[in-house]
């Protein structure tokens, strides 16, 4: 097919792509990227907002890796909190998703409801669960009371639970946006597929696994990195509620990078933290993406290289 | 003869830009940035307005940014980009000592000492005057001052049949009530507490009053050493905890800022701010007042944990003598008695301020009748929050909610606190003498 158009038709067509792509581009080369590459300088110096930044070569990654307790705390915790958050995420925004592209009257009413929470300031629902996740007085603790007689869990103020509280907040946050991009995927399944296997007599189950779901792989594929970058941002929550704590349970990195660069104005070591978080999403990212080509399904694949 | 005139056109026309110019460079212009709420927001404008009309020359341009944590993310970001505003507001506890170290605010003493009359440094509260020092030398005049009183819902205690408390209450009578005061539903489940905040709430900063009181002691005088494991302070706080882990009459961790169940009826007593009485006076459907913090059962002594709100002038302002002449109005009588003492909200910095603040609640008859306590409070057992030099309040934000955990190891959960706190000192370089 390439081979009908000659080059000049090429260039043209790289020209439009770069000027649609140019608001961004210049954005980000002028806003992002020039602060992006003034931390990675200072993540070698050190730097207390007032004094000029002091060159201390390697030594900030070196502390982290070996002298920093919470450095390591923080790294735990994130982790744990990603793990969770991953798999639950994905499987019930796809499940929602699921039932919400059934053809229904009533259905796109349904949808915005559930969209609902992503579009509500993050801050408000915040203090709204806060309230839900009460010990003493909030509604999940009452339901507990009154269902299983038993007293419910401390909630935000145990070491325990407070990262399932968190998951349970992010989830309810972020099922919009992820639910909406399988929607999408979804809808962009040939209907013909269905048919066919219909007529082959597949049941649904089949048919979610030996269609919807391979069709669906490239979506997943950017959900799941998506999700994964999202989840290692985590601040919101702790910087309200929790300070990190009880006992550093909820010391998210993020977070202790914000207090390393804030509250004690160490900028220079903040950089390093910032450079190493960039280095772990990288890292991760890139062994999804390498795996994908196991369990992503590309339509295009067959037809392009055989 | 045309080009003349239009020569001369031009030269007037240059000397009406110059005089204007000139004439502009006469007005200063000052920005004061504020940490306060929508309300508040409005009395700093008629203050500012009231020195302008006195000062014409000196314009003020209030700028108030809300929020209480960003407000010091702003001011770290000022710093950098050295754009720190004239005069800025600063709070002890905050990390004041902090920003002072990075040379925020101007040295203060040679013009304190110049308009000693004016300033009145003796109608300071005694124990302010730490926090408004950095090494002893002066870097900001006091605005407010506040301490943390025991709130009690009346309606409660009647119907509870319990006497309400005073201002000479041990921490063993405010065990007592809180028992009669806690009331659990047939299944178990407590339904109203005696006390709804726990002995450790607010714990960076107003919490150790209750352990200072209890006999015990987080820092060397000297703020150099820490004293958190000692057996004093493990007596202390272990004392508190039980509050919570062996009488059950305040909630246990879980509870996060600004839930309040005293608010909602579900509790009848707690610890809140002197800062909070109109926040009180509009939540609270109830009749209350409020109480002095309760004394040690055994000594009879009190220590109160304050610490309070403060102007600074910035080392980089080009006007300093005219930022002086309104800062000097701004924590002076006038601005007080209009920022504080009239609408009755804080507790002034001025002790001739509190008597007129004092006068105008008892003509007033507003909620709470006993709103003194906060002031008696300050003369009698105040004690300066320990200064932030180094980051002490990361382990005890993060550790104090634990020691109302049944679970918790208290002795081993204040040596934690205690080893973090040391390598905190020993991270900025200062010698670690306990």
């Amino acid at each position: 097919m390439r081979g009908q158009f000659g080059s000049r038709e090429r260039t043209k067509e790289a020209i439009a792509g770069y000027l649609f792509l140019s608001p961004w581009i210049i954005g980000f080369i002028f806003i992002t990227g020039g602060p992006i590459l003034v931390t990675l300088i200072l993540s070698f110096t050190q730097y207390d907002l007032v004094s000029a930044p002091r060159f201390v070569g390697l030594r900030n990654y070196v502390t982290m890796f070996t002298h920093d307790q919470l450095f390591w705390q923080s790294l735990k915790v994130t982790a744990l909190y990603t793990v969770g958050l991953l798999p639950a995420l994905l499987v019930i925004s796809l499940l929602f998703a699921i039932l919400l592209n059934r053809k229904l009257p009533g259905m796109s009413t349904m949808r915005t409801i559930y969209y609902l929470p992503s579009i509500l300031p993050s801050v408000a629902t915040t203090f709204v669960w806060a309230w839900v996740l009460n010990p003493d007085f909030g509604v999940f603790n009452s339901f507990i009371r009154g269902l299983l007689g038993v007293a419910g869990p401390r909630w935000l103020g145990s070491a325990q639970w407070v990262i399932p509280s968190f998951l349970m907040m992010s989830i309810w946050g972020s099922i919009g946006p992820t639910m909406v991009i399988f929607l999408a995927g979804m809808q962009g399944i040939p209907e013909q597929l269905y048919e066919a296997a219909r007529v082959d007599g597949a049941s649904n189950v089949r048919q979610f696994f030996s269609i919807t779901l391979p069709m669906l792989s490239p979506v997943i594929l950017f959900n799941l990195i998506m999700s994964l970058i999202g989840s290692f941002q985590v601040f919101t929550g702790t910087y309200l509620l929790t300070q990190g704590g009880p006992n550093y349970a909820s010391y998210f990195y993020v977070f202790y990078l914000y207090k390393n660069a804030f509250t004690q104005f160490k900028m220079g070591y903040a950089s390093a933290l910032a450079w190493v978080m960039f280095l772990i999403i990288l890292a991760c990212t890139m062994v999804v993406l390498r795996s994908s080509s196991i369990w992503v399904y590309y339509q295009s694949d067959k037809s392009d290289k055989k | 003869m045309k080009r003349g005139i239009a020569w001369s056109l031009s030269l007037a026309m240059l000397a009406v830009v110059v005089a204007f110019g000139a004439s502009a460079a006469d007005t200063v212009n000052l920005t004061l940035m504020i940490n306060h709420g929508a309300d508040d927001a409005p009395l700093f404008t008629t203050v500012a307005n009231n020195f302008t009309a006195k000062h014409p020359n000196i314009k003020i341009d209030v700028v108030n940014v809300a929020s209480g944590n960003q407000y010091y993310d702003k001011l770290a970001t000022q710093m950098v980009s050295d754009t720190v505003p004239d005069l800025f507001y600063m709070r002890g506890g905050s990390g004041d000592a902090k920003y002072y170290d990075k040379g925020i605010a101007h040295p203060l003493d040679d013009v304190i000492k110049r308009d000693a009359a004016e300033v009145n440094v003796p109608d300071f509260i005694q124990s302010q005057i730490a926090e408004l020092q950095y090494k002893g030398s002066w870097r900001a005049l006091p605005y407010d001052y506040s301490v943390i009183g025991l709130f009690y819902n009346k309606k409660l205690f009647d119907a509870a049949g319990v006497k309400y408390p005073t201002d000479d209450w041990t921490w063993d009578d405010l065990l007592k009530a809180a028992q009669k005061l806690t009331k659990k539903s047939s299944s178990g489940v407590v339904t109203q507490y005696g006390l709804a905040t726990s002995p450790f709430a607010f714990a960076t900063n107003f919490a150790l009053g209750n352990i200072w009181t209890m006999g015990g002691e987080m820092l060397t005088n000297d703020n150099s050493g820490v004293l958190l494991d000692s057996p004093e302070t493990i007596k202390a706080v272990t004392y508190l905890a039980e509050f919570v882990t062996k009488y059950g009459v305040a909630p246990g961790p879980g509870t996060v800022n600004d839930q309040n169940p005293f608010f909602t009826g579900q509790a009848a007593m707690c610890f809140d701010g002197s800062w909070a009485t109109m926040q009180y006076r509009s939540n609270c459907s109830f009749p209350f007042d409020v109480a002095m913090m309760p004394k040690n059962p055994t000594t009879g002594k009190r220590v109160v944990a304050a610490t309070g709100g403060s102007f600074a002038i910035s080392n980089h302002t080009k006007h300093f003598e005219e930022a002086w002449q309104f800062l000097k109005y701004l924590t002076g009588p006038e601005a007080e008695t209009i920022l504080i003492a009239t609408p009755i909200r804080s507790v002034p910095a001025r002790i001739s301020i509190q008597k007129v603040w004092a006068a105008n609640i008892s003509k007033g008859g507003l909620a709470p009748k006993n709103v003194e306590a906060f002031a008696k409070e300050e003369q009698l057992s105040a004690r300066n929050c320990p200064p932030v030099y180094f980051d002490w309040t990361t382990s005890v934000s993060n550790i104090f909610p634990t020691l109302t955990d049944s679970k918790t190891n208290i002795p081993q959960a204040l040596k934690d606190c205690a080893n973090q706190i040391r390598d905190a000192i020993g991270a900025v370089g200062l010698k670690v003498t306990k």
